[in-house]
């Protein structure tokens, strides 16, 4: 299993700062994409009802879908809606639904990628 | 396989064959069968802006509604009726009226299929309860109730004789006309009225919104750019009879119903199968059941929802069962919207008038076909005898029913080899045997050896081993298992731990494949209909969860079970207030005992929730409680025949039996050790271990139902 990502080339500045959009009001140092993956995969876990399954068991940059894959979790169209629906409640982030969706849900990384550069502009 | 021979209506001696000699209908085309009729032959479509309700969030604003006015006018409001019981009214009385039939005159049996009942009455009140009810939500919730519909239709209409409650998602009324050509075979009843009701509401219209298969323009089966189903709403009954008994009467025979099947594709509990394997299955075996080739039918009027998934699969379907026989298709979901539990009578009325008119229905709307449904559509109504047709209806979970119609005069049915050819089908009056039982309650999971033990403590009030009810469900694999919520998770321990009994009753297991499933809870999913309408009014439709929609209907936890142990019956929802054990067994006994299905596992659950309970409070079934507890019963039913063949030693034998009106069961257990409405559940499965550990023969009543199991001797 890959180490978790804390990579220091997701840099402040680079994208929105997630903390004023979900009110953690985090600093710099935390970076904004790891607080959108760990908000993400607690959504995941709660939404798709992954009981056995903690944020740590979930693979930053595995495939999210199709059954059987390596550590992924064999998620499927329903679970799709599902995430769908809880992102946009939770982020205020729309996810176009039909093939613009595949490249979209392909792993953790691509949905918090999706989700941090579509961040609703929040009025000062 | 032996399942060949499930599917298989009984009745193709002369006389005893089953023909519809009533039709009712109310649907977006109009109230009454002429004018639903007249707007299908015509292809008008009533998929129009929805009225009845506001919906903030909602993908769509069409629906395929009735008409309130023409409702009125045929069924006008009353208090404590819901719209649902009102068009099952007007359907049910047009019927009766049609086929010359008096209730009261005769031994009339009452099936309708439903999956929404009160909920466009209710669902509001449920999604801002806090705890108190006042008077206009208690006569609001007394409509909730699933059984509350074929109850209106005995009070109105009635007496009936029989009367049972059926839900299998969309294709409940289809399944309702299977099993009352099921009692007519078996002499349970001289007449019945099988089909089924379903009133839009938001519940319904936010659910299928928020699984993306809402169209937000007129729905298009099997056109190219199809986006999703049209909402509907409706009713539909007919009256079948033996057409030796409409004949002495001197009533006209509409058209018959030659033969039925119906299966379960156990795949996924929202998606079709790809490929439609199973589909075709049933579709093949409903023409073998009515000793019919692929090249006899002339028509088949297609489940056709217009999502991009159903119409897909479903031509690859009608392409496998018919194979190089190029049939008419069509579907009437364009033009009356996808009306739920409704939609197999409304669409089996379409059927028969296919027949009756010679006259082919179009597939509204017109539009490119979609190359991948390659079927050949019918685009405008076209006269065209027809011998026989075809009407084919699926459902959440992958159920499946497929109905056969011939024309109601005997001859010229078919070419001469097809008559020919048509088997005598006889299906040898086999007993039913119990292979297997279990039982949750306070005390944990058992199995039969058990339970008729601590059942013997519990009355003597000895000490019971308690095993925590959490516990009990927590051998489930997590994985396969996620999807369920708590009813699920408890039939499909029951159904697992009963079947696993079976299978070590004999040398081999039984064949899932050919395993029903039938249980129900008493009032469905009230604490999850809370939630997802609380989100759906706080938050818009748009806000409306998914995953939690397909567990809200009353046959998802039966259809959970039956996806997770890989069973090919229908998965069926029986509920009748404190008797759905009952209902679920009697229905598997009649299934059986008509050759429809080969093995079944059948009982009940309840769960428990404090909030649920008092919304509930003004239902009869729960203001009897003293206290409530989760459980739940199912038992392993096949036929004597197929228990022997796997070397199978029986618990009892099962008949269903006429019991004096103040008969009481031999063995009732206390309300204290299974304190919930399926105790008559857990009184039948202690009855069934019972018998076999002492050899005692046992009554046990229920719902107007009794049973009697005998031991069995088998050799070995």
């Amino acid at each position: 299993m890959r180490p978790k990502s804390r990579s220091a080339s997701v840099a402040c500045g680079e994208r929105p700062r997630l903390g004023k959009a979900v009110g953690l009001g985090a600093g710099c140092a935390s970076g904004s994409a790891v607080d959108t993956k760990s908000a993400l995969k607690e959504l995941m876990i709660r939404e798709l009802n992954l009981a056995n399954r903690t944020p740590d068991d979930i693979v930053d940059d595995a495939p999210l879908f199709g059954p059987g894959v390596g550590n992924g979790l064999s998620l499927d169209s329903l679970d799709a809606l599902q995430l769908a629906m809880a992102i946009e409640e939770r982020f205020g982030v729309k996810i176009p639904e039909g093939d613009g969706a595949r490249s979209i849900f392909a792993s953790v990384d691509a949905l918090a990628a999706h989700i941090d550069a579509n961040l609703p502009a929040k009025s000062a | 396989m032996s399942a060949v021979r499930s599917g298989v209506v009984p009745g193709a001696e002369a006389g005893r064959r089953v023909v519809v000699t009533g039709i009712g209908a109310v649907s977006a085309l109009g109230v009454g069968w002429r004018a639903l009729e007249n707007g299908v032959f015509e292809g008008r479509s009533g998929v129009r802006t929805r009225t009845l309700f506001d919906l903030a969030g909602a993908r769509s604003t069409l629906s395929a509604g009735v008409d309130d006015g023409a409702l009125a006018a045929a069924e006008p409001p009353a208090e404590g009726r819901s719209r649902t019981d009102r068009m099952a009214i007007a359907a049910a009385r047009e019927a009766l009226t049609v086929a010359g039939v008096a209730p009261a005159a005769t031994r009339v049996g009452v099936i309708v299929g439903g999956s929404t009942a009160g909920m466009f009455e209710t669902e509001a009140l449920l999604a801002r309860f806090e705890g108190v009810l006042d008077a206009d939500s208690t006569t609001r919730m007394r409509t909730h109730p699933l059984s509350s519909t074929v109850e209106a239709i005995g009070a109105t209409l009635g007496p009936f004789s029989r009367a049972r409650t059926v839900c299998a998602a969309c294709t409940s009324s289809a399944i309702a006309i299977a099993l009352g050509a099921a009692w007519l075979d078996e002499g349970l009843v001289d007449a019945v009225l099988a089909g089924g009701a379903d009133a839009l509401c938001r519940l319904t219209y936010s659910g299928f919104g928020a699984l993306s298969v809402l169209d937000p323009a007129p729905a298009r089966p099997f056109r190219e750019g199809r986006a999703g189903l049209a909402l509907g709403e409706g009713a539909a009954f007919l009256v079948l009879e033996r057409e030796a008994d409409a004949t002495t009467r001197g009533a006209r025979a509409l058209a018959a119903l030659a033969g039925a099947a119906l299966g379960n594709e156990a795949h996924h509990i929202t998606n079709p199968e790809p490929g439609g394997k199973t589909a075709s299955g049933i579709l093949s075996r409903a023409l073998a059941a009515a000793g019919l080739e692929p090249r006899d039918v002339g028509y088949v009027n297609a489940h056709g929802t217009g999502t991009p998934q159903n119409d897909a699969n479903e031509a690859l379907a009608i392409r496998a069962a018919f194979g190089a026989h190029r049939v008419a298709v069509s579907s009437s979901k364009g033009q009356i919207g996808h009306t739920l539990a409704a939609a197999g009578a409304l669409e089996a009325a379409i059927t028969i008038a296919a027949l009756r008119r010679a006259e082919l229905p179009p597939n509204v709307p017109a539009g490119a076909k979609d190359p991948a449904c390659d079927v050949d559509l019918v685009e405008s109504s076209r006269p065209e005898r027809i011998e026989a047709a075809v009407s084919s209806s699926f459902g959440f979970g992958g159920t499946g029913a497929s109905l056969v119609f011939e024309g109601a005069a005997r001859s010229g049915a078919g070419s001469d080899s097809a008559v020919a050819q048509r088997a005598r089908i006889e299906v040898a009056r086999d007993e039913v045997w119990v292979t297997g039982a279990s039982a949750i309650a306070p005390w944990g999971v058992v199995v039969w050896d058990a339970l008729a033990a601590l059942l013997d403590d519990v009355s003597r009030g000895g000490a019971v081993v308690r095993l925590p009810v959490t516990d009990a469900t927590a051998a489930l694999d997590a994985a396969r298992s996620r999807r369920m919520d708590r009813a699920a998770r408890l039939v499909t321990t029951l159904a697992e731990a009963a079947l696993r009994d079976a299978d070590g009753r004999g040398a081999r297991a039984l064949d899932r494949a050919s395993v029903a499933a039938l249980s129900s809870s008493a009032y469905g999913n009230v604490e999850g209909c809370m939630k997802f309408m609380r989100r759906v009014l706080d938050r818009g439709a748009a806000f409306a969860s998914p995953a939690d929609f397909p567990n809200l209907v009353p046959s998802s936890p039966v259809s959970h079970a039956a996806i997770y142990l890989g069973l090919g019956g229908p998965a069926i929802a029986t509920p009748d207030h404190a008797a759905t054990a009952e209902a679920a067994i009697a229905t598997a006994v009649e299934l059986l005992d008509g050759g429809m299905i080969d093995a079944a596992v059948a009982g009940s659950f309840e769960t428990v929730d404090a909030l649920a309970e008092r919304v509930l409070a003004p239902l009869p079934g729960v203001a009897s409680l003293r206290a409530s507890a989760e459980g739940g019963s199912a038992i392993v039913l096949e036929r004597r025949s197929s228990a022997l063949a796997r070397g199978a030693k029986p618990l009892a034998r099962v008949r269903l039996t006429d019991a004096p009106s103040d008969a009481r069961s031999d063995l009732a257990v206390p309300v204290a050790a299974a304190g919930h409405l399926g105790r008559g559940g857990v009184s039948l499965a202690a009855a069934c271990a019972r018998t076999a550990w002492r050899g005692e023969r046992l009554l046990h009543v229920g719902g107007g139902l009794a049973f009697l199991f005998e031991p069995v001797m088998v050799e070995g």
